[in-house]
């Protein structure tokens, strides 16, 4: 057995103890401790954050390891992190576009009141409530380019969502200026950090540059408070020292590894801590950290203040191989981010800069390195890869209706390269290692899906081998069975071991174990190991 | 806070479900090993030096000293002709988010000695996009020992001397679509100069005769000045652009209001043109300029007021001011790659003569120098220039703001 299967289980499960209590596979992570006090609000440093993840790879697990937080399935739990959505039960077109939101945006033909000046991120913006006293973050599009970052905004959260993050209720709304009003003692921070009074009047004179429909409303992103008690930042990398609940070191958790392959297909170069809120909240009388994502203003082909820069995505924004090479190359070494073929602008630059034919998962990357990402395994890959194809063109095509933009050849381009840049992502990683799911057992025979076969991803014929063994939950001894037993052995786990064999992916012949466990009406699937191919051949860095 | 953490933990402890302490299910294990952490809970913070480092961004340092400053009032780096040395001095600015107007006036002192005051009024402001642009702008400068190496192409470097100038302007200045593909400009106002001994290093007319150079030791002369241009510009980005024209003719007019011996008109006229290698990474840039004071029957152009090549505008590999006369052309070629987003190298020939004969104006007796640069870059209009330049006087370091070309 190689070392990679013995972490499958959760790390909190002594060795000595056996593979599979009763209570297996959980779903849910419902064993949260309650957190009565709120923890305390962690602010990062921007510069800090940065340079300190150029200069070193902060995350402790040596690159290779595999997640820890994962059930015996493989699988994430729903819990404070992540809920599994649109992967684990197909969500219908209309939950789909209406993704985390959960009422109606802020009423445009009522008092927005401004209360705070944005003073974070990049878009400028601020911060009002509505006459039922809700609280939204009201972002701006870049004045040269209108519905760009609010589509990107509002597409990437409910992909988000629908994939399982928690993410705030985004909406685009048209709004007149008329509409605000200033809240006394109101601050605005200028460039330089000083506040003063807001007054109306250099409210209106901030916003004047915003380009007025014909009705004379401007487009807005309205993105509401999340719930709960805002505690601050997390990183990627460790755990929440405050909160008893954060056990798995974040760089270990699977949903922030395959978050990579999901920010590469839809281009949030701008996964970084800063992007990130804890809330503390109470469900059901108890309190516990919820962890969500925060500002996709910097997704698809937006960089939130303009159009995303050229190299961001194909580079980190220090790359020092990459700044070698260019050095040393006087021109002659093209960056891949030169080469790449944007679409026309101005006609497309409500889409802003992304395309799918340069796109490579592999060689995507963020704006700096994030511990997490450095970390993705074939497996992590595979369990994005596998959420990521759930999604239709129909459905996405939904999703990017929901952006709002306004020239339907920018839809039909944006969903265009979305689903060019979904098949390349989910071909990585369901090609990445043995490409076998939804393991049942059906009349008294094994069955499952190629997942790889299912997306169109291999044209060489696959066959499979197949090994039975008897498990004992309580010893961990296998006894190789000749076939799958037509009597079910009393409490006897089985284990089939099954290997895919094809000429073109040579690592798919490492075996995927699955336990079944006997039932009540048979044989059920209790967990799944799956055995990442060697790190050296997985060229994720 | 460690008391609260403390009370926490065995708050926690106790409210665990008794059978989740002793693992019998999955959620069982899950709970022991969170109560195990709530035994060793502690505040969530950063580091340290994260926390100075965090401060210093909060602070915003250098925005506020050199940019807003206290109330106004900030210091000034730089600002005066090149081959002033080290530039210090402090201001005032007004309306750096205004809407409407920024107004600014400085003082400047630099290490050879010079001393420049100068108040600016643009409306609207630089931060605002605009269609229209009107500054007006005085100045005052009294640089004490400017280079003067003789007129002509064939000035020897061996004939360095100094001289002072002393001069003040009012000029104003309308701007029509400014930054446009076509955009259009007037400009009008007078300026005030005297030419004196210097007395840093040989005098110019320790060198030089002065009747033999134009405007030298005269009286203080007046001008009234008044000009227009026109430019034509398809650079695909202001800054460091990878492709694209920029075309500008300018015609200036200097009257001599008081002496009435120095009228004349120059009339300039600047290309440059960007050409990317089938990469945008990879630039080659190239500019021709060539610049004609054409003075009036019977009158001259004033040494001073001639166009000079040398130093890190123009022909890199010799010294500020180097040659002289009323007419100059100049040719520059820039290899430009691509390093880092806001970092550029580049290898550079530049080639220019001036003279005063019409005649002249060809590609002959051409000095040349060629350099390596390196220029960090970032928008709006941030750009620092380090150019390492080679002649046959030898070998130059200039330190710049602002792009080559």
């Amino acid at each position: 057995m190689s070392a990679s299967w013995t972490i499958l289980l959760l790390a909190a499960m002594p060795p000595e103890e056996r593979r599979f209590y009763p209570d297996d596979p959980i779903t849910a992570d419902r064993a949260l401790v309650d957190v009565p006090s709120k923890p305390e609000e962690l602010e990062l440093s921007d510069l800090y954050d940065r340079f300190s993840h150029i200069a070193k790879d902060l995350g402790a697990s040596p690159l290779g390891t595999e997640a820890q937080d994962v059930n015996t399935l493989d699988e994430v739990m729903d819990g404070p992190w992540f809920v599994n959505r649109h992967g684990a039960k197909r969500m219908s077109l209309e939950e789909l576009v209406r993704g985390p939101n959960r009422g109606e945006p802020p009423d445009p033909t009522e008092t927005w009141t401004v209360f705070r000046s944005k003073s974070q991120g990049v878009t400028p913006g601020f911060e009002i409530r509505d006459e039922s006293g809700d609280r939204y973050v009201i972002k701006l599009d870049p004045v040269e380019v209108p519905e760009l970052a609010s589509a990107a905004e509002v597409i990437s959260t409910k992909i988000f969502y629908a994939v399982g993050y928690h993410v705030p209720e985004n909406y685009v709304v048209r709004v007149h200026p008329d509409r605000f009003e200033i809240e006394p003692g109101t601050q605005v921070e200028d460039l330089f950090g000083d506040k003063s009074a807001l007054t109306s009047f250099r409210f209106e004179r901030s916003i004047r540059r915003i380009p007025r429909l014909s009705d004379g409303t401007m487009r807005v992103t309205a993105s509401k408070y999340v719930e709960g008690v805002p505690i601050g930042k997390r990183r990627y990398y460790g755990t929440r020292t405050d909160d008893p609940n954060d056990v798995v070191p974040h760089e270990d958790r699977r949903e922030q590894r395959g978050l990579r392959l999901f920010s590469a297909w839809l281009n949030h170069d701008d996964t970084r801590a800063q992007n990130t809120i804890d809330t503390w909240v109470e469900e059901n009388g108890k309190h516990h950290v919820r962890h969500y994502l925060l500002d996709f203003g910097s997704t698809l082909g937006s960089g939130s203040v303009d159009m995303q820069l050229p190299h961001l995505s194909f580079h980190y924004w220090l790359d020092m191989p990459e700044m070698k090479k260019n050095l040393l190359g006087f021109g002659f070494h093209v960056p891949e981010h030169r080469r790449a073929r944007w679409p026309e602008f101005p006609e497309y630059e409500s889409v802003g800069r992304i395309e799918s034919e340069l796109f490579d998962p592999v060689k995507w990357r963020n704006d700096y390195p994030n511990p997490a990402f450095l970390r993705m395994t074939a497996r992590d890959a595979f369990w994005a890869a596998k959420i990521l194809m759930k999604f239709t063109r129909e459905e996405l095509a939904a999703i990017v209706e929901a952006g709002e933009l306004s020239d339907p050849e920018d839809a039909r381009y944006l969903l265009d390269v979305l689903v060019a840049r979904q098949l390349k992502c989910g071909r990585f990683g369901i090609n990445a290692l043995n490409p076998l799911d939804e393991f049942r057992i059906e009349n008294g025979e094994l069955r499952f899906e190629n997942l790889s076969e299912r997306y169109g991803f291999v044209e060489a014929e696959t066959r499979y081998e197949t090994q039975w063994f008897a498990y004992d939950n309580e010893t961990g001894g296998r006894r190789r069975l000749a076939a799958f037993p037509s009597v079910p052995e009393t409490g006897s786990y089985l284990v089939a071991e099954v290997r895919s064999i094809n000429a073109d992916y040579p690592h798919w012949n490492r075996p995927i174990a699955v336990y079944f466990r006997p039932g009540a009406s048979g044989y059920d699937v209790v967990g799944i190991e799956r055995e990442s191919p060697e790190i050296s051949t997985f060229p994720m860095n | 806070m460690r008391g609260f953490f403390g009370v926490l933990s065995l708050w926690i402890f106790v409210s665990l479900p008794l059978g989740a302490q002793e693992a019998g299910t999955r959620e069982e294990t899950l709970l022991r090993k969170r109560r195990e952490k709530a035994n060793s809970l502690a505040p969530y913070r950063v580091s340290k030096a994260e926390e100075r480092v965090k401060g210093l961004e909060e602070a915003r340092l250098p925005q506020k000293v050199l940019q807003k400053g206290w109330r106004g009032f900030r210091p000034v780096i730089g600002g005066m002709p090149s081959g002033s040395g080290t530039v210090l001095g402090g201001g005032y600015i007004r309306g750096l988010e205004a809407e409407y107007f920024q107004f600014q006036a400085n003082g400047r002192w630099s290490t050879k000695g010079y001393t420049m005051a100068d108040a600016e009024l643009v409306i609207p402001p630089p931060q605002i996009g605009r269609r229209i642009e009107f500054k007006l702008r005085g100045e005052y400068r009294d640089l004490t020992s400017l280079r003067f190496y003789g007129l002509g192409n064939d000035s020897s470097v061996d004939d360095e001397s100094t001289y002072l100038l002393n001069d003040r302007s009012m000029t104003a200045y309308f701007w029509l679509n400014p930054r446009g593909l076509l955009s259009l400009g007037a400009m009008g106002g007078f300026v005030s100069t005297l030419t004196d001994t210097s007395e840093d290093g040989r005098s110019l007319e320790e060198v030089f005769a002065p009747g033999s150079v134009a405007g030298f030791q005269d009286a203080r002369t007046e001008y009234s000045v008044t000009g227009g241009w026109v430019e034509f510009d398809i650079r695909d980005k202001w800054l460091e652009p990878p492709v694209g024209i920029v075309a500008r003719v300018t015609s200036t007019r200097y009257e001599d209001t008081g002496l009435s011996v120095h009228d004349f008109t120059r009339i300039v006229g600047d290309i440059k043109g960007y050409v990317p290698f089938g990469s945008r990474n990879r630039v080659l840039a190239l500019r021709l300029r060539t610049s004609h004071s054409i003075a009036d029957d019977g009158k001259r152009v004033p040494f001073y007021l001639m166009e000079t090549l040398g130093g890190a505008k123009d022909v890199r590999g010799f010294r500020e001011y180097r040659f002289r006369d009323t007419r100059n052309l100049l040719v520059s070629a820039e290899y430009r790659w691509e390093v880092w987003n806001y970092v550029d190298f580049s290898l550079f020939f530049d080639a220019g003569k001036v003279f005063d004969d019409p005649s002249e104006f060809n590609f002959e007796k051409m000095h040349t120098g060629y350099g390596f640069g390196v220029r960090a870059h970032a928008p709006p209009n941030f750009v620092l220039r380090f150019d390492l330049a080679k002649s046959t006087e030898g070998l130059r370091f200039h330190v710049s703001g602002g792009p080559s070309f």
